[in-house]
C-alpha cells in the first residue's frame, strides 16, 4: 500500500485539484468575457468616435489583401464619414501603435497612440504631446508640413511611420488616390557628393553639350550624339534604393553603367557596383542579354535588384531615345527661341561644344572661377559678324541676391551688340559684386575667343 | 484573545516584508509611488484571504509530496479569477492596478503563509493570519511607498509637496529602492529589539537560504 500512499494518492489529489481549479476558471471566465469583450469593443469604438466625430457606427473591414507592415485593424465608418486605421511601426523603444482617422475628403481627422515605449522627456514629446500630435491633423497622404520633434527623431519617424501606412491602408481600401508621403524626416543624413556619372560614361562629351529631359516618367540625359544616359532606381536588399546611371549608345546597346546610390552589404551585395562586374553589361541590348549575365555569388538580392535596374533602364530606351532624339539644349532656345533641332550643328572646340544654328547664328561656351571659385559658364550667341546677340548662363555658383545680378536678363541685356573684348570690359559691373562681374567678364572674353575657332570649324 | 494576536502578529511582529523578508520582488518594483503600493498591497490582501482558507480547508486531503503544486495552482487560481472579476466589474481598479494584478501569483507571501500557516492551522485561525499578513504588507508598502516618493519625487499620491524642490531621484530608481528597504529592516528589528520571531517558528520552508543549508534537513537551525 505503501505505493499507493506515495504515488497514486498524491497523483490524483493533485490532478484533481487541478481539475476543481480550472472548472472553476472556467466557470469564471464564461461569465466575465463577454462583460469584458463588450467593455473593450465599448472602448475601441469610443477611441473611434473620438477621431471621426460624424461617424455613426464602425464596421471592421475583412480580408485586406497584402496589408502593408505594421496593419493592425481598419474600421470603415458606415455613413460613409471616413476610416479609422490601426497600425504599429517601430519607434525609439519598441513599437507605437496608432489609430488615424482619415475623413472622406483623404485628409486626417486626428491621430492618436494608443501604446508605446517612447523615452519619458525625450520621445514622449512625440507620442504622448496633444500639440505636436495635432499637427498632423488636416494633412493629406503627402504629410506635407509635417516636421518632426528636435532631438526625438527615432520616435517622430514611427510615429509618421505607422501614419503613412495607414494611409496605404486607407488608398488600398477606398480606393482614393492618395499622395506619396514626400521629405521624410531625415536631419543626420550625410552630404554625399553627387556622382559624376555623365563624365565617366560619355567623357568625350563636351560641356554644354548634356541635356537633360523633362519627362516626369523618367530621369534621362543626351550626351550629345554619342548617346543617352537613363537613370533607374530599384529596392535592395535592405529595402533602400540601388540607383544605376546606364549609359547606351544611339542603337540601344550598353556602354558602361554608374552606380550613383547604394547601400547594400559591405563586402556581399556592394560587389554590384564593382568595375568588373560592370564591365560584363557593356555590349547588352535586351532583357534577355541582362538575364544572361551572372549574379555576383552569395549576393543574390542585391544582384536581382541590379539587374531589375538595368532592364528598367533598357525598357526605357526606346522612349527616351524618340522623346530626346531632337532635343536641343535649352540654352539654344533662350538664345534663338526658333531654333530647331535639324539646323543645329555642333563640333568641340577646346573641350567646350560650339553650335551653328541654321543661318541664324552660332553659340559658343565660355567659362571662368566666380566668386567661390566655382565655374561660372556661358553660352554666348553670336551673329555671323561676331556680334553678340545673347547670352544664356548655363551654370552659375555666384552668391544669391549679390553675384547672381550676373544672370539677370537687364545686366545680360547690356552685351548685346557688343564685338571684342575691349566692349566687354566696358559694361559697368554689377553693384557689389566686383568678383562675380569679373568671372561673367573674362567668360564671356573667353567664349568670344572660341567663337573665332568655332567659326572656322562650322563653316560661315 | 488568541485571535487578535494573530490578526495583529503579521502587522509589527511577523510582518511578511520586513521581518520574514517575503515578497521582496513586488515590494520594491511597486513602491515608486505610494498608490501603487497601496493597490498591491489591498489585491494581495484579498488573495491571500482566499488561499489561506481554501488550503486550510484542504490541509488533511492534500498529501505532502505534492504540497506546493497544489498551492501554487490555488494560488494561481484564485489570483486568475480575482483578476477576471475585476476586469468585467471593476475595470477602474483594473487599469488603476494594471500589470500588479497579475503579479501576486508569484508573491512569496501567499505561498509562504500556506506553508507556514494555513497548512497547520485552522479555518478561522487561517483566515485572521490572511487579513493581518495583508495589512502588514499593504502598511509596509505603503511606507516605503511613501517615503520612496516623497523624498525620491516630491509628491505624495500624486499630489506635489510644496517645499522639496530637489528630489532625490535614485530613491526612485533600484539603488534606492534597496536602500530604503534596508532601513526600514533595521528600524523594524530595532523596535521590536530584535525578538521579533524566533527562529524556531519560521521552519526551513519559508527561510531564504533553506536550499544551500547544511541544516535544512535536520530540520531546522536551532533544535
Amino acid at each position: 500500500m505503501k505505493i499507493v500512499k506515495d504515488f497514486v494518492l498524491p497523483t490524483v489529489v493533485l490532478t484533481v485539484i487541478c481539475l476543481i481549479v480550472s472548472f472553476a476558471l472556467v466557470f469564471t471566465n464564461s461569465i466575465t468575457e463577454p462583460i469584458i469583450t463588450e467593455r473593450l469593443n465599448a472602448e475601441a469604438t469610443a477611441a473611434r468616435i473620438e477621431l471621426l466625430p460624424e461617424a455613426d457606427t464602425f464596421t471592421p473591414v475583412e480580408n485586406l489583401e497584402n496589408p502593408p507592415e505594421g496593419f493592425v485593424d481598419c474600421y470603415v465608418a458606415k455613413n460613409g464619414a471616413g476610416y479609422v486605421i490601426t497600425t504599429k511601426a517601430f519607434g525609439y523603444g519598441g513599437e507605437i501603435t496608432v489609430m488615424t482617422g482619415i475623413k472622406s475628403d483623404s485628409t486626417i481627422s486626428k491621430v492618436k497612440v494608443l501604446n508605446h515605449g517612447e523615452t519619458t522627456g525625450i520621445g514622449t514629446r512625440v507620442v504622448d504631446d496633444e500639440n505636436y500630435l495635432s499637427t498632423y491633423n488636416g494633412k493629406t497622404g503627402s504629410l506635407e508640413g509635417v516636421t518632426g520633434v528636435a532631438g526625438a527623431t527615432v520616435s517622430s519617424k514611427g510615429l509618421r511611420s505607422a501614419v503613412t501606412a495607414a494611409f496605404e491602408v486607407y488608398s488600398a481600401v477606398s480606393g482614393a488616390d492618395v499622395p506619396e508621403a514626400e521629405n521624410p524626416i531625415d536631419p543626420e543624413k550625410p552630404e554625399t557628393p553627387p556622382v559624376d556619372f555623365m563624365a565617366q560614361l560619355f567623357p568625350d562629351v563636351p560641356k554644354g553639350n548634356v541635356i537633360e529631359s523633362a519627362s516626369e516618367e523618367y530621369t534621362a540625359f543626351k550626351a550629345g550624339d554619342q548617346g543617352f544616359v537613363i537613370l533607374s532606381s530599384q529596392e535592395g536588399f535592405y529595402s533602400k534604393p540601388l540607383t544605376l546611371a546606364v549609359g547606351f549608345d544611339p542603337n540601344g546597346s550598353i556602354v558602361g553603367i554608374v552606380v550613383t546610390e547604394m547601400n547594400e552589404t559591405d563586402g556581399v551585395g556592394s560587389g554590384v557596383g564593382d568595375a568588373a562586374y560592370l564591365e560584363k553589361y557593356v555590349g547588352k541590348t535586351s532583357a534577355g542579354d541582362i538575364d544572361g549575365v551572372e549574379n555576383v555569388s552569395g549576393a543574390t538580392i542585391s544582384s536581382t535588384a541590379f539587374k531589375d535596374a538595368v532592364k528598367a533602364a533598357v525598357e526605357l530606351f526606346d522612349t527616351v531615345k524618340n522623346d530626346m532624339q531632337s532635343a536641343i539644349a535649352p540654352f539654344i532656345t533662350k538664345i534663338y527661341s526658333d531654333a530647331t533641332a535639324e539646323e543645329v550643328t555642333s563640333a568641340e572646340v577646346d573641350g567646350f561644344a560650339a553650335y551653328k544654328v541654321g543661318s541664324k547664328g552660332y553659340i559658343a561656351l565660355g567659362s571662368a572661377e566666380g566668386f567661390y571659385s566655382k565655374p561660372l559658364t556661358l553660352a554666348v550667341g553670336f551673329d555671323a559678324n561676331g556680334s553678340i546677340s545673347g547670352i544664356a548662363v548655363t551654370e552659375m555658383n555666384e552668391t544669391e541676391g549679390v553675384g547672381s545680378g550676373v544672370g539677370d536678363a537687364a545686366y545680360l541685356e547690356k552685351y548685346v551688340g557688343k564685338t571684342s573684348a575691349a566692349d566687354v570690359d566696358g559694361v559697368e559691373n554689377v553693384a557689389g559684386a566686383t568678383i562675380s562681374s569679373t568671372a561673367f567678364k573674362d567668360a564671356l572674353k573667353d567664349a568670344i575667343e572660341r567663337f573665332g575657332q568655332a567659326k572656322g570649324v562650322l563653316g560661315a | 484573545m488568541k485571535k487578535l494576536k494573530i490578526l495583529l502578529n503579521g502587522i509589527i511582529k511577523e510582518n511578511p516584508v520586513l521581518v520574514l523578508v517575503l515578497g521582496t520582488c513586488p515590494t520594491l518594483a511597486v513602491t515608486t509611488m505610494a498608490v501603487n503600493g497601496v493597490g498591491m498591497g489591498m489585491a494581495a490582501t484579498v488573495v491571500l484571504l482566499c488561499s489561506n482558507v481554501a488550503i486550510s480547508l484542504l490541509k488533511n486531503i492534500i498529501p505532502d509530496k505534492v504540497r506546493i503544486p497544489c498551492y501554487i495552482v490555488i494560488v494561481a487560481g484564485f489570483v486568475t479569477i480575482v483578476g477576471q472579476l475585476v476586469k468585467a466589474f471593476a475595470p477602474d481598479i483594473d487599469a488603476a492596478l494594471g500589470i500588479f494584478l497579475p503579479l501576486i501569483v508569484v508573491n512569496c507571501i501567499i505561498l509562504g503563509r500556506a506553508e507556514m500557516f494555513a497548512s497547520k492551522n485552522s479555518v478561522l485561525d487561517s483566515a485572521l493570519d490572511g487579513i493581518g499578513m495583508g495589512l502588514g504588507f499593504t502598511l509596509a508598502l505603503l511606507i516605503m511607498g511613501s517615503i520612496r516618493e516623497i523624498l525620491g519625487s516630491g509628491s505624495w499620491f500624486g499630489m506635489q509637496i510644496p517645499f522639496i524642490t530637489e528630489p532625490v531621484g535614485i530613491l526612485v530608481l533600484a539603488p534606492g529602492g534597496f536602500f530604503v528597504f534596508g532601513c526600514l529592516v533595521a528600524l523594524v528589528n530595532k523596535l521590536t529589539k530584535g525578538k521579533a520571531v524566533g527562529k524556531r517558528e519560521m521552519g526551513c520552508a519559508a527561510c531564504p537560504s533553506a536550499s544551500f543549508c547544511g541544516k535544512a534537513s535536520e530540520g531546522g537551525c536551532e533544535k
